[in-house]
């Protein structure tokens, strides 16, 4: 029998030949954590509200997936791992370990165990550094305590998911370079294919959606840096307690799972591994094609990418296919060079060749041709469960600001309509067309449409398509669809009264001023209701057919405010400070946000009238004492020559005892503003006239000069303006008499 | 025992050890001769549980070796370059060595380091090759183990410490049960210790036998007849492994007891007829040029 105590004493060995790694892992981490900590604290202390900073940056930016730490803590994996077992890649080690009376599997689980503890006693007294210092300057709760163990907790799951994957590659492998290629290679794999798979169905799709770096689509997180990617993508910073969240709880879970099942793959790898591999690159000859495959295909297509980047003179398809083929023999040729140190060795697995080409190839036809019918493919309805959409032309900053499109489609969900359907299957189909063979209508109005389907298998399929919001059967099913109330509650906000918060104001935006007004609890539900039911009855044609009156936006405390008996009170905002503070003092608002780009249109009469009646002004017009000058631009007849852009700009200027009141109020009547729009904007675009803007110089109601910037209605434009327009053209010589 | 049947071991394309059939007795010594890349040291590492055979058995004491550390306890393993801890001194490796052999006798380590000459403190990597080699069969006869396999562990000895191990080895033979197998190129040094030795060559068993049987049954006789009929008969007669014939002196070398060649040739009326004895390494090569591995071949 063995000596008892085998573990501890081969740990006593082993340290003193390991003894370097905890010390140097030590150091690095206190350079970057402590110093740090350190140096922030000095900061903090010379800042106001020491307290609350201090809470604010350990809870948020200290104890954090993102500090450096995360990097450390995959490096020490890696040193570890390699350090621990590259004796798989010594023969004379070997003749040493595996002739001792022990197991392999004792010999692993030691070597694994001894490993971790390098990256534990470190990281320990780090965070017990840490949290000292964090004592010793006064700024220690429990909640820095929480996010100190939910940190350690999140880096000793990373550091076991990276170190089995960095053992098994080591344990794979035949030597120190190929082990850390290897380690590169599994710690980011599957990530890297998600990258490339992206970027070629970015480029390859026409109705693919990216989700501009947020979580993964097609692949599984397999690699652990993946999953890193995944988690600090997913996790919200929910007072920076992450991992105490259910999504958080669950990353963790992903993480331990992932440090199991790499560690028992490593454990069979080094039991199943031949005592001669070590000299070889690859410890199993028959992972040889697989590996080879692993790495050529993706690669292959990696490379062709990063040589369509090289140009941007419409010839990048070309440059892709060529850097395709100079990166399959490429690699090709290297990974022969690497795995038998030969480039002759490539002609002797002419088959291997062949398969990986064939693949390739494959891909590409299906990528280039769509053979798979990606851009057209419409689920099957009985498979979806719901659907959800959104248009360019929907403002989608609806009390939603700073939503990600896939954010905005999940407040969505569409089952019995129609004509959502009949939108989709209609979109599908010209999209490819339209984008991809350039089989345009030169009078349509191309818009993008995002599409999501809830599939009942629980799956989300995302398009994104194209389709013109000028013909008009789509703009027969955008009306239907707009009407329908699951859509408008998706976009709207307001409209889902068990999920609207704590209004208590309002602010409207005009053309030339804004307003505040801050409402009791009754009032407030009053002018709900009466706005709900008009935005409700609120179609497209309306849209089309009206230019709105304001923009609107709900007051929303962060702390809530009970209204019940507040006297109601106008104020400006950003007129008045002291009126604007004295306001949140009567209401005791701390701080707010504001829900904010609904519209009001003329067709909302109650709503204006309940507004009147607070005693909002509509400022969407200045009296002559406000106004500055008026500059009129007319950019119609500029003109290209062989010589570059000619420039006949016809430009007038009033001032206002220029206009009589008559002249004025046409004016203001034919200004539509770029400012306040509406849904389905672009749907209007022909109703404005090109080429004319007006600038409106004036004094705001805190008495700074401003300037706003018009269009006009088209044929609406004041008849005096126009003749004056040509006349100044006729003196300019930009036309003839 | 140990115990070897019909094993097999290939390294990618290359055959190390083919339908090798080997049978170790417990208490001899036995010697493990082969040409390079024999498969000596595939076979040793087999049978220390380094290596699993491709196909075959290998038992010790009627256990397979592999992956059993209970059987392994039994094993001491000396490689042709022995692998010592970084920065290990004797003390350092004998205590390494403890914790897997229970038996490992320290204080007869520390006595025999000192009867060698070996500082037991010192690091290892300060010493010459042969000291390595001291070392290596010191800290293996300390492990008091029954098998100790020895890859070409003289070859780094000088004489003197040729002869010492030999003392050691012969002492322990007498005084526990332990059956150490060496395997060399240096035949004369085997000649004086193995009773019993096994001829590999790529990757096969040429033979196997007791060495005084060996010695026994192949002989050379130095013979001159006075015609050349009587040496065609004496030629014929006997079961010749090697003909040689310089002038008229006729040197054959042939399998047979040393009388019954005397008969044969002696039934030829030779004019003169003498027994030469064959030293192992002659026996070898006479073996070896048989299968054609023709040592002239190689040197000329």
């Amino acid at each position: 029998m063995t000596s008892k105590n085998l573990f501890f004493k081969r740990f006593k060995q082993d340290v003193e030949q390991r003894i370097w790694l905890p010390v140097i892992l030590f150091i690095i981490t206190f350079l970057f954590q402590e110093i740090a900590l350190v140096s922030e604290f000095e900061w903090l202390r010379s800042r106001d509200d020491f307290w609350n900073r201090a809470q604010d940056y350990l809870v948020n930016n200290f104890f954090v997936p993102t500090s450096p730490l995360s990097i450390i803590t995959v490096t020490a994996a890696f040193f570890c791992a390699l350090t621990g077992f590259s004796f798989v890649h010594s023969s004379k080690k070997l003749d040493l370990y595996h002739s001792l009376p022990v197991k392999r599997e004792k010999i692993f689980i030691h070597q694994y165990i001894y490993g971790f503890l390098y990256y534990l006693v470190p990281i320990l007294l780090h965070l017990l550094i840490c949290l000292g210092i964090v004592t010793a300057n006064g700024a220690f709760c429990g909640k820095v305590l929480a996010s100190a163990f939910g940190m350690l907790i999140f880096q000793i799951l990373l550091f076991f998911a990276n170190y089995s994957v960095s053992v098994l590659a080591v344990c794979l492998t035949g030597s120190t370079i190929i082990s850390a290629l290897g380690t590169a290679i599994f710690m980011a794999y599957t990530l890297g294919l998600e990258v490339i798979s992206v970027q070629l169905m970015s480029d390859f799709f026409y109705t693919y959606h990216s989700f501009g770096g947020s979580k993964s689509q097609l692949f599984p997180a397999w690699s652990p840096l993946h999953l890193l990617y995944n988690c600090l993508s997913d996790i919200r910073y929910e007072d920076g307690l992450y991992f105490l969240t259910g999504v958080g709880i669950g990353y963790l879970f992903k993480f331990l799972l992932m440090a199991v099942v790499y560690c028992g793959i490593a454990l069979v790898v080094y039991k199943k591994r031949a005592s001669e591999a070590s000299n070889r690159t690859l410890a199993f000859r028959i992972s040889e094609p697989v590996i080879k495959a692993m790495l050529v295909i993706p690669g292959t297509f990696l490379i062709g990418y990063l040589f369509s980047t090289l140009t941007s003179y419409g010839n990048e398809r070309i440059w892709f296919y060529f850097g395709m083929a100079f990166g399959f023999v490429i690699l090709c040729l290297a990974l022969e060079i690497i795995f038998r140190k030969e480039v002759k060795a490539l002609f002797r697995h002419p088959l291997q060749i062949l398969f990986n080409g064939v693949c390739v190839t494959l891909i590409m036809l299906v990528l280039q041709f769509d053979l798979l019918g990606y851009d057209t493919y419409v689920p099957d309805e009985d498979k979806v469960e719901s659907y959800a959409l959104h248009l360019d032309c929907i403002n989608r900053s609806h009390g939603r600001y700073g939503y990600s499109i896939e954010e905005i489609l999940r407040e969505m969900e569409m089952t019995e309509n129609e004509s959502v359907k009949e939108l989709f299957r209609y979109a599908a189909e010209i999209t490819r067309p339209v984008q991809h063979e350039h089989k345009m209508d030169q009078n349509a109005v191309y818009n993008s449409l995002w599409a999501k389907y809830q599939l009942k298998n629980g799956k989300e399929v995302y398009r994104r398509y194209v389709i013109d919001i000028a013909n008009e059967q789509v703009q027969y099913l955008l009306g239907n669809i707009y009407d329908d109330m699951d859509f408008k509650k998706g976009i709207y906000p307001v409209l889902d009264e068990k999920e609207s918060p704590n209004y208590i104001g309002l602010t409207l935006e005009y053309a030339f001023g804004e307003e505040t007004v801050f409402l009791q609890k009754d009032h407030m539900k009053q002018f709900l209701e009466v706005y709900r039911k008009e935005l409700s009855k609120l179609t497209v044609p309306e849209m089309i057919n009206h230019y709105p009156v304001a923009r609107l936006g709900f007051v929303v405390p962060y702390t809530d405010v009970d209204t019940t008996n507040k006297e109601m009170t106008t104020a400006e905002i950003w007129v008045a400070d002291a009126e604007w503070n004295e306001a949140r003092a009567v209401y005791g608002i701390e701080d707010y946000w504001i829900e904010s780009n609904y519209i009001i249109y003329p067709t909302f009469t109650e709503t204006l009238a309940l507004l009147e009646s607070y005693g909002v002004e509509d400022k969407n017009s200045l009296p002559k004492e406000k106004l500055t000058k008026i500059k009129i631009a007319d950019h119609s007849y500029e003109s290209n020559d062989h010589d570059g852009l000619l420039t006949k700009l016809v430009e007038l200027e009033y001032l206002p005892e220029d206009l009589n009141e008559d002249q004025l109020a046409q004016l203001f009547t034919s200004f539509v503003s770029s400012y306040i729009i509406g849904d389905f904007y672009n749907l209007k675009t022909e109703d404005v006239a090109e080429d004319i803007y007006a600038e409106i110089f004036y004094y705001n109601d805190r008495d700074y000069e401003n300037t706003q910037r018009m269009s006009f209605k088209k044929d609406m434009i004041p008849g005096f303006l126009e003749d004056a327009l040509l006349e100044k053209a006729i003196e300019i010589g930009a036309v003839s008499q | 025992m140990i115990t070897a049947t019909h094993l097999y071991k290939k390294y990618d394309d290359v055959e190390a050890i083919s339908d090798v059939s080997i049978t170790i007795k417990k208490g001899e010594v036995f010697g493990l001769i082969g040409t390079n890349g024999a498969g000596k040291s595939t076979f040793l590492r087999m049978a220390c549980g380094v290596l699993k055979a491709d196909s075959g058995t290998l038992l010790v004491d009627g256990e397979p070796i592999h992956e059993n550390p209970a059987m392994k306890q039994n094993v001491f393993y000396i490689s042709d370059d022995q692998f010592y801890l970084p920065n290990s001194t004797p003390m350092s490796m004998a205590k390494f060595y403890r914790d897997y052999y229970p038996d490992f006798d320290m204080a007869r380590f520390q006595a025999l380091l000192e009867n060698f000459g070996l500082t037991a403190g010192r690091k290892i990597n300060t010493f010459s090759k042969g000291m390595k080699k001291q070392l290596s069969v010191l800290l293996g006869i300390c492990a008091n183990t029954r098998y100790l396999f020895c890859d070409e562990t003289f070859d780094g000895l000088d004489p003197v410490m040729r002869q010492t191990v030999k003392s050691l080895f012969a002492g322990e033979l007498t005084n526990r049960d332990f059956t150490p197998v060496v395997a060399s190129h240096n035949l004369r040094e085997l000649e004086d210790i193995c009773d019993h030795v096994g001829l590999l060559h790529r990757g096969g068993v040429l033979m196997q036998k007791d060495l005084e049987e060996m010695k026994l049954n192949i002989h050379t006789v130095q013979c001159v007849f006075d015609s050349k009929e009587a040496e065609e008969k004496a030629i014929f007669s006997l079961n010749i492994i090697k003909a040689e014939k310089r002038g008229r002196l006729n040197i054959l070398t042939a399998r047979g007891k040393k009388e019954e060649i005397m008969n044969c040739i002696m039934s030829c009326s030779p004019i003169f007829a003498e027994i030469l004895p064959l030293s192992l390494e002659e026996i070898f090569i006479s073996e070896t040029e048989v299968v054609g591995y023709d040592i002239k071949k190689l040197i000329f």
